[in-house]
C-alpha cells in the first residue's frame, strides 16, 4: 500500500491537475471567443478529407520504433532472468559512436560532390567579393580543423573510456598550463581574423566611392523599381507624401503631385460629409441589420451577417467616426506637408522628370556602382548574393551599399555552365506574406554601348514635351559614362 | 546509505502534514519549488510540442510547396484552404515557433524547471526565498502561454513579423494579416513572460546568494547552479528592456505616437503621418535583449551537460575554476555584443567594427569550455545512461553550431550569410539543439529526482541517437544552402531557378525532420508512462555528488525532513584515488578528517585558505548592500 | 498549510531577508527599465532633431511639484520608519498616513502635469509626429507612476498593519520594504525630472 501510496496519488493529482489547467485556461478561451472570431473549423469534419496515406506512413516509422525498442527492453528482460548481459549499452554505444562519425564524414563527402561548388562559397561576381571570399576561406580552414579535431576527439572518446566495472577514470581535474594554452591560441587566432575581418569590413562600408555612378533602388511591399538619374544626371528629389498611383516612387514632379493634391482635397470632403452624416448612417445600418436580421438570414448568408454587424456595431460605439475622423486628419497633414513643399523650387526643380523608373537594374562590368535604397512601407533588405552585397532598406534612413561588377552575366552562364542563369536582387527581411517573391534582376552588360541600349529604350517618367528626343547616340552614351554627382536626396 | 536511513524516520510525520494541504495548493497554486519546477516542465512539453508541429507543418510547405496535404486543413482551417498552406500563415508559423521555442520552451521550460528544481536543491535550501513569487513567475509563465496559444487562433492569424518583431511590419496594422489582434496578443503575451521571468530570476539570484547551506561556499557550487545564476543575472537586466521596447512598440500601436515610425506609405492607406521615429532604435532595445537571450537559453543546458558529463564520466570537471570563469566571461560580454545582429542595418561602420572585435572575443571563453568538456572525457569511466548521450550530443551541436557564429560575428562575411539559411543552420544548432539536447538531458538525469521514479533506458537511447542523427539532418545542409544564396523565412523557393538544385535536399531535410519529430513520441511516452508506472528510483541512482540526492526521494515540504545537511566538499569528487568508491558526496563528512588529495576537487587552492578568502569577500558585499540601504 | 508546515520547519538564519533581497533586484530590474527609456531618448534625440521632429518645450510645473513632494514623502516615511524602529507606534501611524497622503497628492500633481501639457498641445493619444519628445515625457512619468502606484498599494497594506498594531520593534521586514521602495520610486522621480529638464 504505502509502495503505491505516491503514484496514486500522483495519478489522481494530475488528472485533477489537467482538469483544474482546463479550468482556468477557460476564461480565456471564452474571452478570446468573444473578443474575436476564431478560426473556421475545416467545412466538415470527414475521414475521407484526412490523408490516410501520410497518416498510415507516420504511424508506420513510429510503430517500428517502439518495434524495435521492444525487442531490445525484451533482451533486458531476459538479462534480469538468466543474468546474462543481453545489451550492454556502454559497448554498443561505443560503436554507434565510430559508426556515426565515419557516417556523418561520408555524409559531407557525399554532398561536397553532389551539390559541387554550391556549397562552398568562391564565385563572387565583384571586386570586393572576392576579399569577402577570401576572408570566408581562412576562417573556414581555421574552424574545419578545430570542428574536425574537436568532432573526432569527442567519438572517439566515446569509442574509448567506455565504463568498464572495476575501472576506474584518472582523477585528474586541473592543469595551468594547458588550459593557458586552449585560452591563447584561440584567442591569437581570433585576432588574426578580427584583424582581417576589420580590414575587408572598413573597406567594404567607410564611405561611398566618389566616382561611382548613383541607382536608386527603391523597395515596396512586393518589389523593387530601380531609378535612373537620366539624360541630366541628376535625380530629381523625392518625398514619400507624394506617393500616388501614377507616382509610385514619390518624385517631385509638379502634374503628378498637383493631382495627388486634387485627390486629397475630394477625399477630405467626402470624409467630412461622411462625419457629417454618421448619425444618419447609423441609424440606417442598423435598420439594416434588424431587416436582414430575421429568420434563418443570420446562419444562411453569414458573411453578409457579419458585415452588418460589424458596421452596426462600429457606428453605434463611435469606432466608425472615430475612423473616420483618424483618416481625415491623416490627409490634411499630408495635404499639409506636401503644400509646403509645393512651394519650394529646390524641391520642384524638374530633375525628376527625366528619371528613369525601370524593373531590372543594369550594369556595366568593371564600372563603380553606389545603390541608394529608400523603403516605402516596411524593413526590406537589398541582398545581391552573387555581388557579396547586403543592406537593409529602411523607411525613413538613407542606406547605401556600393560594389563593383566585374563580369557579365553572359561569362558567369558560361562559367556555372547553366545557359537560364541570372542575378538577382533579394528581399532578405521578413515583409509580409509574398516576401518570397520580391526580387528583382540585375544584368551586367559586358559594355557601355549594351548599356546605352538598354537605357534608350527605358522611357523617362515624365514624356519630355513634343519636342523630339534628343539623338541617343555617341553623345548620350559620353553623358552617361560621365562622373554623376551624387545627389540622389530624400526630402527630410 | 547512512542519509537515506536517517531520511526514512521522518517520512511518517512529514506524510502526516502533506494530506492536510488542499488539493489547490498542493498541485495547483503549489508554492513549492518541486511542483512549480514540475508544472514548468510539463507547460514546456506542452509548448514544445504546439513549437514542433508548427516546424512539420513549414518544412513540409518548403519539400513539397506544390503538394495538397489533407492533415494542413484538417490542423489549420481556412489558412490551409485545399491543404495549401497561406504565405502569410507560413509567416505566422515560423513567428510563432520561434517564440514558442525561444521564450517557452527553452527559457521558461529549460530555466524555469531546472533552476527550479536544483537550486534549492543543490544549494540546500528548504526553498526559494519567496515561494509565492515563484508561484506568481509560474502563474503568470501559464497565463502568457495560454494568450499566446490563443493569438494563434484569431481571425487575422498570429503575429507574422517573425520572433524578431521589427516595426514597421509589426506596428502597422495594414502593413500584413498578422499585425493586427494577432500582434497585440503577442506582445501581451511577452509582457506577461517577462513578469515571469523577472519573478522568477529574482527569486534565483536572492536565492543563491543567501540561502546555502553551511559549507556550500560559491566555490563548492555545482556548474549547474552557477550557470542558473548567471542566467537569472542576465534575465534580470535583458528583459526589463524588451519591456521597454514592447512598451513604446504598444504605444504605437495603440496610441500613435511615433517611436519607431517614420515616413510610411501604406499601400490603400496613403501616406501615414509618422516621422521622426526610428525603426532602428527597437532593433537596438531588441537585441539588448536578443543577444543575452541566446546565452539565457544556452548556459542552463551547459550547465546541466558540465555536472552529467562529469557525474558519468566518473571524473572531476576539467578546470572547475575556468568553467566558472568562462561563464562570467560570457554573460558580461553577451551584454555589449548586440550589435553584431545590426551589421546591415546601416550603423555607422566603425561602431560594427567594434562589435565585431567583442562579438570574437565570446568565441574564447566558449573554446574553453568545449575543451573542457573533451579533457573531462578524456581518461574518463564513460557510461552511456541516455542524460550522458544527450550531453556528448550537446557538445557536438555546440561546436558545429558555434564555430559558424566565427563566420557570422565577422562583418565583412555578415554581409554575405546574414539572414541566409547559413544563420538559421548556425542558431538550430548552436542554442536550438544544443539547448534542448541540454534540457533532454536534464530530463533524463533529474527524472527520478522529480518523479521518484526511473525513465526507461532503453528507449531513452533511441531517443537519444534518432534525435541526433535526424536534427544534424535537418540543420546541417542548412549551412550549404546559406552558402549558396538561399535566403531566410521565404515561403517557397520554386519561384526562383536558381534554388532549384536544393530541392531535394528541402525534401530529405523535411523526411529527417518528421522523423526526427516521431522520434519525440518516444519521449513523451517514456515521460508520461514512466512518472507514473516506472521503476521505483533508488535514493542515488546515477551515483552523484551533489546535495539533491541527499534528500528523500519522496518529496517532502522543505526537501529535507530533518536538519540541512552538511556540506564539506567540491561537488565533483569522482574517482578519487585515496577512495574505493568512485564517488564522494558532497554532504558525507570526511571520516579520516584529511583535506584530500584534491582539496575542493576543483584544483582551487587548498580548501581552507580559498573558503576564508571568499567568505571575506562575500561578507564585504553585504555589508556593502547593506550600508547603502542603510540596513542595520 | 504552507505556512503550518513552514512554521514547523527550524529556521534557518539568512544574511539579508529575502524579502528584502528580493528588494533590492526588482530595483535593479526597475533600473534597467528606465535605463532602456533614457538611453532611447538620449539616442534618438539628434537623430530626431536633425529632421525637426523634436519639439522643445517646457516641462510642466507640476512635475517640479510633485518631485518636492517625492523629497517631502522621502523624509516622512524615514520617520515613520524610525518611528517603527523606536517602537514608537502612533508616530509611526501618523508618518505613514502623511506619506500614504502625499503619495497621493503626487499622483494627482502627475495628472495635473498631463492636463498640462494637453493644453500646451502636447497629446499623449494620437500625438503629432513632431512631439516625439512628448511621448517620450509621457511613457516614462507613466511608467514611473505605475511605479508609485505599486508604491501606494504597499504603503496600504503597511499602514493597515500598522492599524492592527503589526508593525513594531520586532516585525520590522514591511516597514522596511516600504521604506526602501519608497526611497527608490522619489529618487527615480527626481532622477528623472532632472534629466528630462536637462536633456529635453
Amino acid at each position: 500500500m504505502k509502495n503505491n501510496h505516491l503514484s496514486g496519488i500522483a495519478a489522481l493529482a494530475s488528472k485533477k491537475m489537467f482538469s483544474a489547467m482546463l479550468l482556468l485556461a477557460l476564461p480565456f478561451f471564452a474571452i478570446a471567443q468573444t473578443a474575436t472570431d476564431v478560426v473556421q473549423p475545416p467545412k466538415e469534419f470527414s475521414l475521407a478529407n484526412w490523408d490516410w496515406e501520410f497518416i498510415s506512413y507516420c504511424t508506420l516509422a513510429v510503430l517500428l520504433i517502439l518495434i524495435v525498442a521492444r525487442a531490445f527492453d525484451i533482451g533486458s528482460l531476459t538479462e534480469k532472468i538468466t543474468g546474462k548481459k543481453v545489451v550492454n549499452w556502454n559497448s554498443t554505444n561505443r560503436w554507434v559512436a565510430i559508426i556515426f562519425l565515419v557516417a556523418s564524414v561520408a555524409g559531407i563527402w557525399y554532398e561536397m560532390i553532389y551539390h559541387g561548388k554550391y556549397v562552398m562559397i568562391g564565385d563572387s561576381y565583384s571586386e570586393h567579393g572576392e576579399t569577402i571570399d577570401s576572408m570566408f576561406n581562412w576562417t573556414f580552414g581555421f574552424t574545419f580543423v578545430v570542428f574536425a579535431i574537436t568532432e573526432a576527439l569527442l567519438f572517439y572518446f566515446m569509442f574509448k573510456y567506455r565504463y568498464r566495472d572495476g575501472q576506474k577514470a584518472h582523477y585528474y581535474f586541473h592543469n595551468n598550463k594547458l588550459e593557458l594554452i586552449w585560452t591563447v591560441v584561440p584567442a591569437i587566432v581570433l585576432t588574426f581574423l578580427v584583424l582581417r575581418g576589420f580590414n575587408t569590413w572598413s573597406k567594404i562600408t567607410a564611405e561611398k566611392p566618389k566616382d561611382a555612378q548613383e541607382i536608386e533602388v527603391f523597395a515596396y511591399q512586393f518589389g523593387w523599381k530601380a531609378r535612373y538619374a537620366g539624360a541630366d544626371n541628376k535625380f530629381g528629389q523625392s518625398h514619400f507624401t507624394f506617393i500616388s498611383g501614377k507616382n509610385p516612387l514619390g518624385l517631385a514632379v509638379q502634374d503628378h503631385v498637383d493631382s495627388l493634391l486634387v485627390d486629397l482635397k475630394k477625399d477630405t470632403a467626402l470624409l467630412n460629409l461622411q462625419i457629417a452624416s454618421a448619425d444618419d448612417s447609423a441609424k440606417a445600418w442598423k435598420a439594416a441589420f434588424v431587416k436582414f436580421n430575421t429568420g434563418s438570414n443570420a446562419t444562411a448568408y453569414p458573411a453578409v451577417f457579419k458585415e452588418l454587424k460589424t458596421k452596426m456595431e462600429d457606428a453605434e460605439s463611435g469606432a466608425y467616426v472615430r475612423q473616420l475622423k483618424k483618416d481625415l486628419r491623416r490627409k490634411n497633414t499630408t495635404i499639409t506637408r506636401i503644400s509646403t513643399y509645393r512651394k519650394d523650387d529646390k524641391v520642384f526643380n524638374n530633375a525628376g522628370n527625366d528619371d528613369k523608373i525601370t524593373t531590372e537594374i543594369v550594369l556595366v562590368k568593371g564600372k563603380s556602382y553606389t545603390f541608394n535604397f529608400r523603403a516605402r512601407d516596411v524593413i526590406h533588405s537589398a541582398w545581391f548574393p552573387d555581388f557579396r552585397g547586403q543592406m537593409n532598406v529602411v523607411p525613413g534612413m538613407a542606406t547605401w551599399f556600393s560594389f563593383v561588377p566585374n563580369k557579365t552575366t553572359e561569362e558567369a552562364r558560361v562559367e556555372k555552365n547553366n545557359k537560364d542563369f541570372e542575378f538577382y536582387l533579394y528581399c532578405n527581411k521578413i515583409c509580409g506574406g509574398a516576401h518570397y517573391n520580391m526580387k528583382i534582376k540585375i544584368t551586367v552588360v559586358g559594355s557601355e554601348a549594351e548599356y546605352n541600349t538598354w537605357m534608350a529604350s527605358q522611357v523617362p517618367f515624365v514624356a519630355p514635351p513634343a519636342a523630339p528626343a534628343p539623338a541617343e547616340g555617341d553623345s548620350g552614351a559620353k553623358d552617361s559614362s560621365a562622373v554623376v554627382k551624387p545627389n540622389a536626396v530624400t526630402i527630410r | 546509505m547512512s542519509t537515506a536511513a536517517l531520511h526514512t524516520d521522518h517520512h511518517h510525520d512529514h506524510d502526516h502534514h502533506e494530506h492536510k494541504e488542499s488539493f489547490i495548493s498542493k498541485y495547483v497554486f503549489s508554492m513549492d519549488h518541486k511542483m512549480i519546477s514540475k508544472q514548468f516542465l510539463i507547460t514546456g512539453i506542452v509548448m514544445g510540442i504546439v513549437g514542433l508541429v508548427m516546424s512539420l507543418l513549414f518544412r513540409m510547405q518548403l519539400a513539397w510547396p506544390d503538394e495538397k496535404f489533407g492533415i494542413m486543413e484538417m490542423l489549420l482551417g481556412k489558412w490551409a484552404q485545399d491543404g495549401k498552406l497561406d504565405p502569410n500563415f507560413y509567416m505566422g508559423l515560423v513567428t510563432i515557433h520561434g517564440t514558442i521555442m525561444v521564450f517557452y520552451v527553452l527559457t521558461a521550460g529549460l530555466s524555469g524547471t531546472f533552476s527550479n528544481l536544483l537550486i534549492p536543491l543543490q544549494v540546500g535550501a528548504r526553498d526559494m526565498a519567496s515561494p509565492f513569487l515563484n508561484m506568481l513567475s509560474y502563474w503568470f509563465f501559464f497565463m502568457s502561454s495560454v494568450v499566446l496559444l490563443i493569438s494563434v487562433g484569431v481571425e487575422t492569424g498570429p503575429a507574422s513579423a517573425g520572433w524578431t518583431v521589427y516595426p514597421p511590419l509589426s506596428a502597422l496594422e495594414k502593413a500584413m494579416p498578422g499585425s493586427g489582434l494577432g500582434m497585440t496578443l503577442w506582445l501581451v503575451a511577452i509582457i506577461l513572460f517577462i513578469v515571469s521571468a523577472l519573478l522568477g530570476g529574482i527569486n534565483y539570484i536572492s536565492t543563491v546568494l543567501n540561502m546555502r547551506t553551511k559549507g556550500m561556499s560559491m566555490n563548492r557550487m555545482p556548474l549547474t547552479i552557477w550557470a542558473f545564476f548567471f542566467t537569472a543575472v542576465l534575465g534580470l537586466l535583458s528583459f526589463p528592456v524588451l519591456l521597454g521596447a514592447g512598451l513604446f512598440l504598444v504605444f504605437d500601436r495603440s496610441f500613435g505616437t511615433s517611436f519607431y515610425l517614420s515616413d510610411i506609405y501604406l499601400e490603400g492607406v496613403g501616406a501615414m503621418e509618422n516621422i521622426g521615429g526610428s525603426p532602428v532604435l527597437y532593433q537596438h532595445l531588441f537585441w539588448f535583449l536578443g543577444h543575452p537571450e541566446v546565452y539565457i537559453i544556452l548556459m542552463p543546458a551547459l550547465g546541466i551537460t558540465s555536472e552529467v558529463i562529469s557525474t558519468n564520466a566518473r571524473k572531476p570537471i576539467f578546470g572547475y575554476t575556468a568553467m566558472v570563469i568562462s561563464l562570467m566571461g560570457i554573460s558580461f560580454l553577451s551584454f555589449i555584443v548586440w550589435g553584431h545582429h545590426m551589421f546591415i542595418t546601416g550603423m555607422n561602420p566603425f561602431l560594427g567594427s567594434v562589435f565585431m572585435i567583442l562579438t570574437l572575443i565570446i568565441a574564447v571563453p566558449s573554446a574553453v569550455k568545449v575543451f573542457n568538456y573533451l579533457t573531462t572525457l578524456w581518461k574518463g569511466n564513460l557510461r552511456f545512461t541516455p542524460a550522458m548521450l544527450f550531453s556528448i550530443g550537446l557538445v557536438s551541436f555546440f561546436i558545429s553550431g558555434g564555430l559558424t557564429g566565427i563566420y557570422l560575428g565577422n562583418a565583412a562575411l555578415d554581409i554575405q550569410l546574414h539572414d541566409s539559411y547559413f544563420v538559421v543552420a548556425h542558431f538550430h544548432l548552436v542554442m536550438g539543439s544544443s539547448a534542448i539536447f541540454g534540457m533532454f538531458a536534464g530530463i533524463y538525469h533529474w527524472f527520478p529526482r522529480m518523479y521518484g521514479r526511473m525513465l526507461n533506458n532503453t528507449l531513452g537511447q533511441f531517443h537519444f541517437w534518432i534525435t541526433f542523427i535526424t536534427a544534424y539532418l535537418v540543420f546541417f545542409p542548412m549551412h550549404f544552402m546559406g552558402l549558396a544564396g538561399v535566403p531566410r523565412r521565404y515561403y517557397m523557393f520554386t519561384l526562383v531557378k536558381e534554388f532549384d538544385v536544393w530541392m531535394d535536399v528541402n525534401k530529405m531535410m523535411t523526411i529527417a525532420a518528421i522523423v526526427g519529430g516521431a522520434a519525440q513520441l518516444l519521449f513523451l511516452w517514456n515521460f508520461f508512462y514512466s512518472i507514473f508506472r516506472g521503476k521505483k528510483a533508488e535514493q542515488n541512482p546515477w551515483q552523484s555528488n551533489t546535495l539533491e540526492w541527499s534528500a528523500p526521494v519522496k518529496h517532502v515540504h522543505g526537501n529535507w525532513p530533518g536538519a540541512i545537511p552538511e556540506v564539506y566538499r567540491g561537488p565533483y569528487e569522482y574517482s578519487r584515488p585515496d577512495r574505493e568508491d568512485d564517488y564522494f558526496p558532497q554532504y558525507v563528512p570526511d571520516e579520516s578528517d584529511s583535506v584530500g588529495t584534491g582539496g575542493d576537487g576543483h584544483g582551487s587552492a587548498p580548501k581552507r585558505k580559498s573558503t576564508k578568502k571568499e567568505e571575506v569577500a562575500e561578507n564585504v558585499m553585504f555589508a556593502a548592500i547593506k550600508r547603502v540601504f542603510g540596513w542595520s | 498549510m504552507n505556512t503550518k508546515v513552514a512554521s514547523k520547519r527550524p529556521k534557518e538564519n539568512y544574511r539579508i531577508e529575502p524579502m528584502r533581497f528580493n528588494l533590492v533586484l526588482m530595483i535593479i530590474a526597475s533600473c534597467m527599465l528606465f535605463a532602456a527609456f533614457v538611453s532611447a531618448y538620449i539616442v534618438h534625440m539628434p537623430d530626431a532633431a536633425a529632421k525637426n521632429t523634436w519639439t522643445k518645450f517646457d516641462l510642466p510645473i507640476q512635475f517640479m511639484y510633485s518631485a518636492i513632494v517625492a523629497v517631502i514623502s522621502s523624509i516622512t516615511i524615514y520617520l515613520a520608519n524610525r518611528a517603527a524602529k523606536n517602537d514608537e507606534l502612533s508616530a509611526n501611524k501618523a508618518f505613514l498616513s502623511a506619506t500614504w497622503i502625499l503619495g497621493i497628492l503626487f499622483c494627482v500633481l502627475q495628472y495635473l502635469g498631463w492636463k498640462n501639457m494637453i493644453s500646451m498641445g502636447l497629446m499623449p493619444v494620437n500625438a503629432n509626429p513632431e512631439d516625439i519628445s512628448a511621448s517620450y515625457v509621457y511613457a516614462i512619468s507613466l511608467v514611473h507612476l505605475l511605479h508609485v502606484l505599486g508604491g501606494i498599494i504597499l504603503l496600504t497594506v503597511t499602514l493597515t498593519k500598522a492599524f492592527r498594531f503589526q508593525v513594531h520593534k520586532k516585525e520590522l521586514t514591511l516597514m522596511k520594504v516600504t521604506h526602501t521602495y519608497w526611497h527608490f520610486v522619489g529618487l527615480l522621480w527626481i532622477y528623472l525630472y532632472l534629466f528630462l529638464y536637462f536633456a529635453g
